[in-house]
């Protein structure tokens, strides 16, 4: 965890399910029950077809859709921790379907973690619920082998 | 109904740019709306409509009082930090041509050269907004997110480092011929842009946009009172916003093809107002508080097809005589960051015969907002 770090407001609109899934260590997102699009963040009704959309568990697969290498200067917070690499994960549910965290080799790792010379867009992820603060957790994701995506 | 030709841009006016101005935010944009009035030769009580930004400080009735504006008939405020200056003006256009107000005045005043006045450095300890999906994973600054989203284009099509290069070094030289530029004489090499230290790589120093404090403003009118003023008019061909679905500025990675965005959605309104193509533009300031911006505008504008403008801005050229002259006051890199308003400025500069790298003949251009957020454009021309 990283003192001080801001932190996402749970009470927005439309997230309960996302935050509960999280609370028991797993991953869900919005999903249609007539189109079956998935969608994030989270939205009233499905942003494709109008249908209801109820929260479902994700895999927790993923592939690097893309990051950058944060130097200095950034929020106090972060400080210690540059360069560091921000990146963004594309799950295997559907393209389009992205959502940011750190990466990390084992789950619990500080967002320093990975070096970004290791780091090839396409390269195979998987979620790891971890905390942000005593309050709120995210997805770490994990680099794993492509032996371990089946 | 067109808003074409009906409107026009008749007065433009700015403070110097720096950093560490003395007078506060508020004199600025009097002092540039001043200038631009008496560009124009309109009478400060003749002004009845005001436009400006969100992210604008000073509320619309301290510059009315403070100027002695008005009455008003008509008052705005367009969102989305850097895609707001182009609907700024094109929000006043509207009135004007559909005959709600007759004069108006559009003005931006920034103090953000100091490094706690910027935006993302103010981010408390809970977020609310959308910021609240990307920001704690570490997504912490503009930079980053732009970061993020050129890295996915290098990797579909092929790494753009050495444009990115030309556009930094292709404003600086710009900068060079216009003296109300924050980085007139200081030229910048090739073999410099290249040892500048990453912020968030791939993107360095010299790719950001300045932190500038300063203000600029614009007097509009009907193109038929313009023509009995004393200046050179500058009419607007075309206005248009856009938002495409599913954004979430700035870290607009949500969508399933990112390249396709707000520009896009602007980009074909715009043209649909007009018998006038990408083809017929002579110079163009698009919006750059990150170098990147500039080939996704290229190529959401029609410059070029997709993934080509690498290729266009190394071949072709953005420079004074290259095919596009792109910023040609310096711009967001090394003009001034004004949130774009400057990018306008240069745009009815150019039209007017008046820019300090003048394109030859110039008789229309395209302005357009932020590649990174909901934003818009507007199509200037030069009076038949």
């Amino acid at each position: 965890m990283i003192a001080n770090i801001p932190l996402p407001a749970r009470d927005g609109p439309f997230e309960e399910g996302f935050w509960s899934a999280l609370d028991a260590g797993t991953l869900a997102h919005q999903r249609c029950r007539d189109c079956r699009r998935w969608h994030f963040p989270p939205r009233h009704r499905c942003s494709d077809c109008g249908g209801a959309l109820a929260y479902e568990p994700v895999s927790g697969r993923g592939r690097l859709w893309s990051f950058t290498v944060v130097h200095a200067p950034v929020l106090p917070a972060f400080a210690p921790f540059t360069p560091f690499v921000a990146a963004v994960v594309e799950l295997d549910e559907q393209p389009g379907l992205r959502m940011a965290g750190y990466l990390v080799h084992r789950a619990g790792d500080p967002i320093n973690a990975v070096a970004p010379q290791s780091l090839t867009i396409g390269m195979p992820l998987r979620a790891v619920i971890q905390p942000l603060s005593e309050d709120v957790r995210w997805p770490q994701w994990e680099l794993i082998s492509e032996d371990e995506t089946a | 109904m067109s808003l074409a030709g009906k409107v026009a841009i008749v007065g433009i006016g700015q403070t110097a740019f720096g950093k560490g101005l003395v007078p506060p935010e508020r004199a600025l944009a009097c002092e540039a709306i001043i200038a631009a009035l008496d560009d124009a030769g309109i009478p400060a009580q003749e002004i009845d409509a005001v436009s400006s930004y969100t992210m604008e400080a000073t509320p619309d009735y301290e510059i009315v009082r403070s100027v002695g504006l008005g009455p008003l008939h008509f008052f705005s405020q367009a969102p989305h930090g850097g895609g707001a200056g182009p609907a700024a003006v094109g929000h006043a256009a509207l009135a004007i041509a559909s005959g709600v107000a007759r004069n108006a005045v559009v003005w931006r005043a920034r103090k953000r050269s100091g490094a706690g006045s910027r935006v993302w450095a103010q981010t408390g300890a809970v977020i609310e907004d959308v910021w609240k999906w990307s920001r704690p994973s570490g997504i912490l600054r503009p930079v980053d997110e732009v970061a993020i989203t050129t890295r996915r284009y290098f990797h579909e099509y092929g790494d753009g480092s050495e444009a990115l290069a030309t556009v930094a070094t292709t404003l600086r030289d710009y900068a060079q011929a216009n003296p109300a530029a924050m980085m007139h004489g200081k030229p910048m090499s090739r073999e410099a842009y290249f040892q500048s230290r990453m912020v968030a790589d791939p993107l360095r120093l010299f790719d950001n946009c300045l932190e500038s404090d300063g203000a600029c403003a614009l007097v509009l009118t009907s193109a038929e009172r313009a023509r009995d003023l004393p200046g050179p008019a500058v009419l607007i061909e075309g206005f248009s916003q856009g938002l495409v679905p599913g954004t979430q500025p700035m870290p607009d990675f949500h969508r399933t093809d990112t390249f396709t965005n707000s520009s896009a959605i602007t980009a074909a309104n715009l043209w649909r107002q007009t018998d006038l193509t990408p083809a017929a533009v002579d110079v163009a300031q698009f919006y750059d508080a990150f170098s990147p911006l500039i080939l996704f505008s290229l190529e959401a504008y029609g410059f070029c097809g997709r993934g080509e403008a690498r290729d266009f801005i190394l071949s072709q050229g953005i420079g004074a005589g290259g095919a596009l002259p792109v910023n040609t006051a310096g711009g967001s890199l090394s003009e001034a960051y004004l949130h774009g308003m400057n990018l306008i400025l240069e745009g009815v500069r150019q039209l007017r015969g008046t820019a300090a790298t003048p394109v030859a003949d110039a008789r229309v251009a395209l302005v357009t907002g932020c590649d990174a957020t909901p934003n818009g454009a507007l199509l200037l021309r030069r009076p038949d």
